[in-house]
């Protein structure tokens, strides 16, 4: 784990305070790069979703927390909710993208947590006293 | 949104917002809907506007394409680099007809020339 928080977010369980997201990070473009930036942008936006719709059933008025630590070699970027979605065997299983067979086989759900895999360099989940804890942590110049 | 009808068949649905995520999506699909209800049989979605998608406006694009069938065709076109990177996370940059130019869009969705 990074160090102590740079800068913290916190949200209220509604689809709309996804969009507050982009800003927050915006505020930190000090200590992030743009393409890094856009990759934790998506990959918040997918999981604080996934809370609002599977961990809270679209309720407002609920918490979701979101931290940035940097270190020189990385950003981490924790997510924190009462309740316990995702289930941490789906966030943390390997996954490659293949192309469908035909359009009849493309997914037209669960694709979230695949690019939220594929946007980080390491992930993990935490599920303790019925809340959540998601850890992401993106690399400084490995990728675009 | 706004929509063209260049034929009876293709409609050019112009995105007005910037994000496809999962707030916009169910409008946008609802409104395509209507749009293939009222005769199109293939669409160009204009993403001129749209510079960030989530899976929830990729899965949306998706179930349009679904929607559409082998007869018809979903052409996306002016897809801004950062959408396209999100397709492409997906590898769905792959599945999609994609055009840079609106003369290009609607020969696609008329079956002139391959994607």
């Amino acid at each position: 784990m990074s160090g102590p928080p740079a800068a913290r977010l916190v949200l209220d369980s509604q689809l709309a305070e996804t969009r507050r997201i982009g800003a927050w990070l915006d505020d930190c473009a000090d200590a992030t790069a743009d393409a890094i930036r856009r990759r934790m942008e998506l990959a918040a936006v997918e999981l604080v979703t996934n809370a609002v719709v599977h961990a809270f059933a679209g309720e407002a008025g609920h918490a979701v927390v979101l931290e940035l630590r940097l270190s020189e070699a990385s950003l981490t970027l924790v997510i924190e909710y009462a309740g316990t979605a995702p289930p941490a065997s789906t966030l943390l299983e390997p996954w490659e993208a293949k192309p469908p067979d035909s359009v009849q086989d493309l997914p037209e759900h669960g694709m979230g947590l695949q690019m939220v895999r594929a946007l980080t360099d390491a992930c993990a989940v935490e599920h303790a006293a019925d809340r959540t804890r998601l850890v992401l942590r993106f690399d400084v110049g490995d990728r675009g | 949104m706004r929509t063209d009808w260049p034929d009876a068949h293709i409609a050019v649905v112009r995105f007005t917002a910037s994000r496809l995520d999962a707030l916009e999506a169910v409008e946008v699909r609802r409104e395509l809907l209507a749009t293939i209800e009222a005769g199109a049989g293939s669409l160009v979605l204009d993403m001129q506007s749209v510079t960030f998608v989530d899976s929830s406006g990729i899965g949306m694009l998706v179930s349009i394409l679904k929607r559409l069938g082998m007869a018809g065709t979903l052409v996306l076109l002016h897809v801004n680099e950062h959408v396209m990177a999100t397709l492409a996370l997906v590898q769905l940059d792959r599945v999609f007809a994609i055009a840079q130019d609106e003369a290009s869009a609607i020969g696609l969705a008329r079956g002139d020339i391959g994607p």
